[in-house]
């Protein structure tokens, strides 16, 4: 393995962290709050990468290995450094709590330690929620747009970082490709704050809550998450939150004008389709047991959470724990099920599921005619058997995870509800789940174990496992 | 520029590599997943799964937005079918790989008749390149600028050269001749080198000059460097078959030896003049039976890298023959230097490179358009002839006050003007309509004007 191109990129991961907190900053200086924070921490990651990014290594040593690991490593360093401006500002005094907060910030989790948000000088609740927007297309992604690598094998960290069974360029040049997708980003982003702007929302929630949404994340920066917002400014919210889990691919076919093409996407209608069933399903149900009144209110409240749910963002206009079981129980699979496979989101991701449904329609198939012969399909093509091999192999390990996080948690006694959606929340980066953890509680109860199973599954479900599991297993430190 | 290719194999892989080093944005289509994968692993490529001449297929590549379209799978038909359908759905200039000797004769014919830009035939380029050296046996490799006036050829440097020790100066002295030393590979490293570097045992030079400076140069070293009259080839494929051509028209002796009884009728079908033998040309007895200890070139072309590198080591202990070697594989170019066989010829190479030429010359630079493009030394070096058009910052300015601001690494070789063959000093200028040699170590070179800072 080559450790200088791992040093190197987490460098320049690193350099454009320290570079970034400038957003925090111009957010201090506006409302004139203490720069110390995040200047001292804009320092340490500079001095930390300098060495690193000193000498430029020779191209070509970046094989799938190496994108792995420097992937995972990048992350875990972005993590400690990117917590620094908490414990610096005083906001959050344990170091549990920091780590937790910052993964929980990168990962586009938004699953919080804190009570009181209000209380947090507006700079760190900004960079929290930039966090966010970072984490969402992810800073290597960033740093390919940026820094100019030579060969084939910048796609070796972008496969590491993206989400999604398989991984593929937009255009011929992985540099070109990183830069139409942070296009597309910033582009959707900015007119998301516009509007929010326009229908009367404060610029600092604005740009916060859209940084959430964009991420999807799911910081909020009122006590109340997002039910003090207006209706229209709720609606546009929930609109924003499904956007960010289509596919990107989806927007730059629609931006090349081959909009036939971008439809023909099965994940994104099955992902459509998924969205409404469970919004009508649930608007009946909470209509039914009488909580709402209103069942244009009750649409709004459902539609809002299913579209924060099912991209994993997290934000909530409500206490979900009065609603009934079933759409409860709907809310938690959505969780697994996830957003699209190239979006910012996180979970299972729409593709792998509707994969693992399809082979599961050819494993039926085959116990009829043992001899048939059957390719699975997906947008009009057949799927590599390698692709499936994968995604199976996927969700095996992805359960395996679950479980014992899982038991490791339960050690905490809360309730089954409590325990088992507060791992499904954080690994599958949604941010809050039911009972203690819900919408309207938060995870500063938890042990301090608790809180690194938690920190890690967020980030193992946000990169996808193999990065973060990689780091553990001997023959990827083995020197041949 | 925008370029698709269609084939994933070891042409296509080598000219994606090309292209993308010239600062190029390709997609590649193929069938084979697998090969695709591998070659999107190294390179800067977006990587098409399907078949070239499927109209759905170039669509998902968006040929309309295009501009260059290449076939070089290993299928003639398809590549033809491809290009047609590529013009007519977008606008992009499209080339053909086309091999079949019996297609290539109505090359300007299908060219013209199904519109395409260019059609190439590596393994008819490989042919007349191992042609070229047959007429030169003292040489590696020999390449022509300025429709054939000038060349620029390889000699690797033996211990009875009287030009051992004397540095570059001197050598212009002593053999009296026009020539410039304009790169040297020694012991891996590829030098450009300058008036007071030393020439020592083992060097390979390369030197532009003109064809009758070039004969007094080998006049000079008392080297025989007169045209093979006879040759064996061993293998009767496609490249054997236009060499055979080649030569017949010279009036020269030609042996073939092919395993194949099909294709030995075949060939004597065709050439009546031609020997052919049936027979295992790496049998060594055999080979010797057949007279290889007395003919003046040995050329193995099996389809067999490894073969034709053990026949023509073989060879080169048991005959003075000059012995050109073919080899298809593409990563064992630097091998080859360790094994003194006096040449090879890999057509894979030659066919990115007269692709690398075509798209240069398309890009339309300021200075003057690359009219000729060659690579030496595995691809290290680049050699490029330009037209010079209208520059003012280059243009009626002698050298010597260009110095400064021309890149390093880089020299003018030669300029060729009125027909007159110049090498430059501080004195010349370059002007308008002139044709300028540049030798440099640095790619993507597409306009005279790229060789200032």
């Amino acid at each position: 393995m080559d450790l200088r191109i791992i040093a190197y990129v987490i460098g320049m991961a690193l350099s454009i962290e320290g570079i970034l907190l400038v957003v925090p900053m111009i957010c201090a200086i506006i409302y004139g709050e203490s720069l110390f924070p995040f200047i001292f921490t804009g320092i340490i990651c500079l001095a930390l990468a300098f060495p690193f990014i000193k000498v430029k290594p020779a191209a070509g040593s970046l094989f799938s290995k190496e994108g792995y690991v420097a992937t995972g490593l990048t992350w875990i360093a972005l993590t400690f450094t990117g917590m620094l401006p908490f414990l610096f500002s005083g906001s959050i005094d344990s170091v549990y709590d920091a780590v937790f907060e910052t993964v929980s910030g990168y990962t586009t989790t938004g699953a919080s330690i804190l009570t009181d948000v209000e209380a947090l000088p507006k700079g760190v609740l900004m960079w929290r929620s930039f966090m966010h927007w970072i984490g969402g297309m992810g800073i290597l992604v960033f740093m390919l747009a940026l820094v100019p690598f030579t060969g084939g094998t910048q796609m070796n960290i972008m496969k590491a970082e993206s989400p999604g069974p398989s991984i593929s360029k937009l255009v011929p040049r992985a540099a070109d490709s990183a830069k139409v997708l942070y296009q597309l980003y910033t582009a959707l982003t900015i007119a998301t704050i516009i509007i929010l702007i326009v229908l009367k929302m404060p610029v600092f929630d604005a740009l916060c809550i859209t940084f959430g949404a964009a991420g999807t994340g799911g910081f909020s920066v009122l006590n109340s998450g997002c039910a003090s917002y207006t209706i229209p400014q709720q609606v546009v919210i929930t609109i924003a939150m499904i956007a960010f889990g289509v596919n990107f691919n989806f927007y730059f076919l629609l931006f090349i004008k081959r909009s036939k093409l971008a439809f023909k996407s099965e994940e994104v209608r099955w992902y459509i389709g998924i969205i409404v069933a469970s919004i009508l399903i649930i608007t009946v149900n909470i209509c039914a047991k009488g909580i709402y009144s209103s069942p244009l209110i009750a649409l709004k409240d459902a539609a809002f959470h299913v579209g924060s749910i099912i991209t994993t963002t997290g934000y909530a206009t409500t206490d979900l724990n009065v609603w009934p079981n079933l759409s409860q129980g709907i809310l938690i699979l959505l969780m697994f099920i996830g957003a699209c496979a190239g979006s910012t989101g996180g979970g299972l991701k729409v593709s792998r599921v509707v994969l693992l449904a399809k082979s599961y329609k050819r494993e039926l198939a085959i116990a009829l005619h043992p001899n048939i012969v059957k390719k699975v399909h997906m947008d009009g093509k057949a799927v590599e058997e390698s692709v499936l091999r994968n995604t199976g192999a996927y969700l095996f390990v992805y359960l395996v995870i679950f479980c014992v996080s899982v038991l490791i948690v339960s050690l905490d006694g809360e309730s089954w509800v409590t325990t088992f959606t507060a791992v499904a929340a954080t690994y599958n980066n949604i941010g809050p789940g039911f009972d203690v953890v819900g919408t309207m509680g938060n995870y500063s109860s938890l042990s301090d174990l608790s809180k690194v199973v938690l920190s890690l599954d967020m980030l193992i479900g946000r990169l996808e496992i193999f990065p973060i599991m990689l780091l553990f297993a001997r023959d990827t430190w083995r020197k041949f | 520029m925008n370029a698709v290719i269609v084939g994933c194999g070891k042409v296509g892989t080598e000219l994606a590599k090309t292209l993308v080093n010239d600062g190029h944005d390709v997609t590649v289509i193929d069938n084979d997943e697998k090969a695709l994968e591998q070659a999107a692993e190294a390179i800067d490529i977006l990587p098409i799964c399907g078949n070239g001449a499927d109209i759905n297929t170039l669509r998902e590549a968006d040929l309309k937005n295009k501009d260059i379209f290449i076939a070089v799978s290993p299928y003639d038909e398809l590549n033809l079918l491809a290009c047609v359908i590529a013009e007519s759905i977008g606008t992009a200039k499209t080339i053909a790989r086309v091999r079949n000797p019996l297609y290539s004769k109505e090359t300007e014919f299908l060219k013209q008749k199904l519109g395409l830009s260019k059609i190439i035939n590596p393994e008819h380029a490989a042919a007349l390149e191992i042609f070229k050296l047959l007429q030169y046996p003292a040489l590696t490799r020999i390449d022509s600028f300025a429709n054939g006036k000038v060349v620029i050829f390889s000699v690797h440097i033996n211990k009875d050269y009287p030009l051992l020790g004397k540095n570059l100066q001197e050598v212009r002295e002593i053999t009296g001749c026009n020539i410039l030393v304009c790169a040297v590979e020694r012991g891996g490293d590829v030098i450009i080198p300058s008036g007071n570097f030393m020439i020592e045992e083992g060097d390979e030079i390369s030197i532009v000059s003109t064809l009758d400076e070039m004969k007094d140069f080998f006049k000079f070293l008392k080297v025989k460097n007169k045209p093979a009259q006879s040759c064996i080839i061993t293998g009767g494929g496609t490249i054997a078959h236009y060499l055979t051509d080649m030569l017949l028209k010279k009036g020269k002796h030609v042996r073939i030896i092919e395993i194949d009884e099909g294709k030995c009728l075949k060939l004597s079908e065709i050439f009546p003049e031609a020997e052919v033998i049936h027979g295992d040309g790496t049998d060594k007895a055999f080979l010797m039976k057949q007279g290889l200890g007395n003919v003046d070139a040995f050329v193995p072309l099996t389809g067999i890298d490894e073969e034709n590198i053990i026949s023509a080591t073989f060879a080169k202990n048991v005959s003075d023959a000059k012995v050109i070697t073919k080899i298809s594989r593409t990563d064992l170019n630097d091998v080859m230097d360790e094994l003194h066989i006096d040449s090879a010829v890999f057509p894979k190479f030659i066919c990115a490179d007269i692709i690398a030429q075509y798209v240069r010359a398309q890009s339309n630079g300021v200075g003057g358009n690359v009219e000729t493009l060659y690579r030496y030394l595995d691809n290290r070096i680049e050699i490029l002839e330009f037209k010079a058009k209208e520059d003012r910052e280059l243009m009626n300015i002698p050298l010597s006050r260009l110095g400064a601001k021309l890149k390093d690494n880089m020299i003018i070789a030669c300029i060729i003007r009125d027909g007159a063959f110049i090498i430059p000093s501080g004195v010349n200028m370059i002007k308008e309509n002139d044709s300028v040699i540049i030798v440099t170590t640095h790619h993507g070179i597409s306009a005279l004007h790229d060789i200032l800072k």
